[in-house]
């Protein structure tokens, strides 16, 4: 099977196979030595924790790489060290200069020349042949050649879309043109032959800053990254409220359905049974959109829910037995307290669509992020003896006012229909 | 001043002798004048006589010996005033004068008087059908899928052989101890014992929702774990068996510390908990279908605006107690 495939593909495109074959190894020895593995290593072992590829731009000693490659150290630079290592076997340290947690991407600088710098290009046309360089699975360097298939929308995260295999330990090398200049960095893959793209132009944003700042060091990582965060949240939000967001209908109440087009949203109810004494449905929706910080440390992400229950055969006091129960919203996710403070929460009664509400707002700030946090809201239907309804909206890494400012809009957006 | 009063404990129980012809003799052996069973008393162990101008007493045992107020007696005569502990090996009295006063008459209450509702049958009868009642109550508000009735009674049943299992123990304590089986208020305070965690379980959940707390909740809680049991049994030792407050508290107090110490314990816990971190948000979640509440009902935009400086100023402290702890 596989090789009737190889076949094939060899005689259906024997001429543009040869050019593409001779433009591939061109390539590579124009580019291999500008190309390295940079690795994270822990200081007291001298073993590596983690591994990705790095390139040499703008500069001979400046290069370019994912956050994620580099993220160990920056949440541990007394713990660990920044490392390259050449395809020629040469190891030698390496300082950080400045990052972009948004979109993965991290500048690194050697102590000495490392080769010469690839230039930067703007993204071709879509279908044209593009090269990725790195070094998969730690097995040695490698070239893959996929294809340019787009720009994803700004709603999905803006990135290129390559129909290549990139594989582990890519992550951070360079996407080439044609021409063998840098339209974007490996970032991601998933399933078959489908990998992620960042393109170049968010590296240029970085390398201008830096140009301008003498290629010195950014002084507080952990202030670049929350500043990043939160103008990446506002930026979120402010399309999000900007958007037509369009009703559903959940009980009694019209509510928003999908804020934007990144959202997913689930059905979750119960599945009713014959002798049911009260009814239940449950939607949820996610941006399934998180920025990568750390192992056990993700943020970005929007939540929101609706919950409705009703009742015909229960006297209130067993129904609200049930619908207390339902009354209980959390965030799911692995922090710790050197993470976050604990949750400070507000609860009080508000009037929404001419309904009670019991509503609370939770919030707890990070503690290394300065003016990062979680948002919690809850708002829960009260005074009618026989229905129920609960909205929770959960924003995490995110300002404060703008969380707020969405979930006003949401809740003021509410109707109800008897 | 011709007569002297022995009064003896055994188990508990006082008794008085009177002493009239004398010299008397006390002692185990049957030709005593005051027999006295204890085993650490000798068969003649003490003599007591009358002078002109008094009493004299002579220890006359070489085993265990005598003493008298706290002082051993030599084999030697010696005067004797009144009142005066004596100590007969293990055996303990008191010598006291026949003008001696007695202490007052405790006055018993009114028993099956309406108000007295520990010892009335109808107010016990009565306890144990509200208890019954709550259970039942308790556990088809908590289910909201429809069940059988005899679910609900099975579930009732195991509470009401509990409860009478404590009424037989509590009953069989004032037998032995009082000669009484006193059936009545033990099943009343059986089923108090019973029904006031649930109805304190409701008022806390009542007023978490009023005052949007969950203080109340909280509070109610922990004293029905402390105060419950001592109350009930400080309510039972005074009424039923007339025993002094002061010493009715002490009593509760020791019988429950085991108690005490298991809920201390279980609060510590607790409260280590709550004092460090967690990642789940800890607010007021109690709802009612009766909507009684003293907060008032804000235009959303208010709220979020007082809930804005409220949460400012809060996480503000909990940021400046991680940096003190970092």
């Amino acid at each position: 099977m596989i090789r009737y495939i190889l076949l094939l593909v060899l005689f259906s495109s024997v001429t543009q196979v040869a050019v593409a074959l001779t433009d591939t190894s061109s390539i590579y020895e124009e580019v291999e030595s500008s190309v390295y593995q940079i690795r994270v290593i822990n200081n007291e072992t001298g073993k590596k924790v983690a591994i990705g590829s790095g390139f040499v731009v703008q500069q001979d000693n400046i290069l370019a790489t994912n956050y994620h490659v580099v993220s160990e150290y920056v949440n541990g630079s007394d713990v660990f060290k920044l490392e390259y290592l050449s395809t020629d076997g040469e190891t030698g340290p390496l300082e950080l200069l400045d990052l972009d947690v948004i979109h993965d991407l991290a500048v690194v600088k050697s102590t000495k020349p490392m080769g010469k710098p690839l230039e930067i290009s703007a993204v071709p046309e879509k279908g044209a042949r593009l090269y990725s360089l790195g070094n998969p699975l730690d097995l040695g360097f490698s070239i893959v050649t996929g294809t340019n298939n787009g720009i994803m929308t700004q709603d999905q995260d803006g990135n290129i879309l390559f129909s290549g295999n990139l594989n582990g330990g890519m992550s951070g090398g360079p996407a080439l043109d044609e021409s063998g200049k840098v339209i974007g960095v490996n970032v991601a893959t998933q399933g078959n032959a489908l990998g992620f793209l960042v393109p170049a132009k968010y590296l240029s944003v970085i390398l201008d800053r830096l140009a301008d700042n003498d290629f010195l060091p950014v002084k507080d990582r952990f202030a670049r990254i929350s500043e990043q965060l939160i103008a990446n949240s506002e930026r979120t939000i402010e399309r999000l409220s900007g958007n037509d967001w369009g009703t559903t209908q959940i009980g009694k109440f019209l509510v928003p359905a999908e804020l934007d087009k990144s959202m997913r949203c689930w059905d979750l109810s119960r599945v009713p049974k014959k002798d049911d004494l009260f009814r239940s449905f449950l939607t949820q929706c996610s941006n399934q959109k998180n920025t990568y910080l750390s192992k056990n440390l993700s943020l970005g992400m929007i939540n929101y829910e609706y919950v409705w229950m009703d009742t015909e055969k229960l006297i209130p006091a067993r129904f609200y037995t049930r619908y207390e129960k339902m009354n209980s919203s959390f965030i799911e996710s692995d922090v710790d307290k050197s993470d976050v403070t604990n949750f400070a929460c507000h609860t009080g009664f508000t009037k929404t669509a001419g309904q009670d509400f019991k509503t609370t707002v939770c919030r707890r700030d990070y503690l290394k992020y300065k003016g990062l946090s979680d948002m919690l809201f809850s708002t829960v239907l009260v005074g009618h003896p026989a229905e129920g309804g609960v909205f929770n909206l959960d924003v995490t890494g995110t300002n404060h006012k703008a969380a707020y400012g969405l979930f006003k809009k949401m809740v003021e957006s509410f109707q109800w229909k008897n | 001043m011709e007569k002297l009063i022995l009064e003896t404990t055994q188990r508990g129980v006082k008794s008085y002798h009177k002493l009239e012809k004398f010299p008397v003799i006390i002692g185990r052996g049957f030709d005593s004048d005051v027999i006295i069973s204890d085993v650490t008393v000798s068969p003649t162990h003490l003599k007591i006589d009358r002078l002109e101008d008094g009493f004299e007493i002579q220890n006359l045992s070489s085993e265990n010996g005598t003493k008298l107020n706290d002082v051993p007696l030599s084999e030697s005569p010696q005067s004797l005033s009144i009142p005066a502990e004596v100590r007969l090996g293990d055996f303990k009295g008191r010598i006291l004068s026949p003008t001696a006063e007695v202490a007052p008459t405790r006055i018993k209450s009114a028993s099956n008087g309406w108000f007295s509702f520990l010892s009335n049958p109808y107010w016990a009868g009565f306890f144990v059908i509200i208890t019954a009642i709550a259970i039942a109550a308790g556990k088809y508000i908590s289910t909201p899928v429809s069940q059988d009735s005899l679910m609900y009674l099975s579930k009732v049943l195991p509470a009401m052989l509990l409860m009478l299992a404590l009424a037989l123990l509590i009953a069989s304590v004032s037998r032995l101890s009082a000669h009484r089986w006193a059936f009545v208020p033990a099943l009343s305070i059986a089923s108090l014992f019973l029904l006031l965690p649930l109805v304190f379980e409701y008022i806390g959940q009542f007023l978490d929702y009023l005052l949007t707390t969950d203080w109340p909740s909280t509070i109610l809680k922990h004293s029905t774990e402390f105060l419950l049991l001592p109350i009930l049994l400080i309510l039972y030792l005074t009424r039923v068996h007339y025993i002094r407050v002061i010493s009715a508290i002490g009593i509760a107090v020791l019988v429950t510390m085991p108690v005490t110490a298991f809920f201390i314990s279980d609060m510590v816990d607790q409260m280590s908990n709550r004092s460090g971190f967690t990642p789940m948000p800890n607010y007021n979640k109690s709802l009612s279908s009766l909507d009684i509440r003293l907060k008032k009902t804000m235009e959303v935009s208010d709220f979020l605006e007082q809930s804005e400086s409220v949460l400012n100023e809060k996480v503000e402290k909990l940021l400046e107690q991680a940096r003190d702890q970092y």
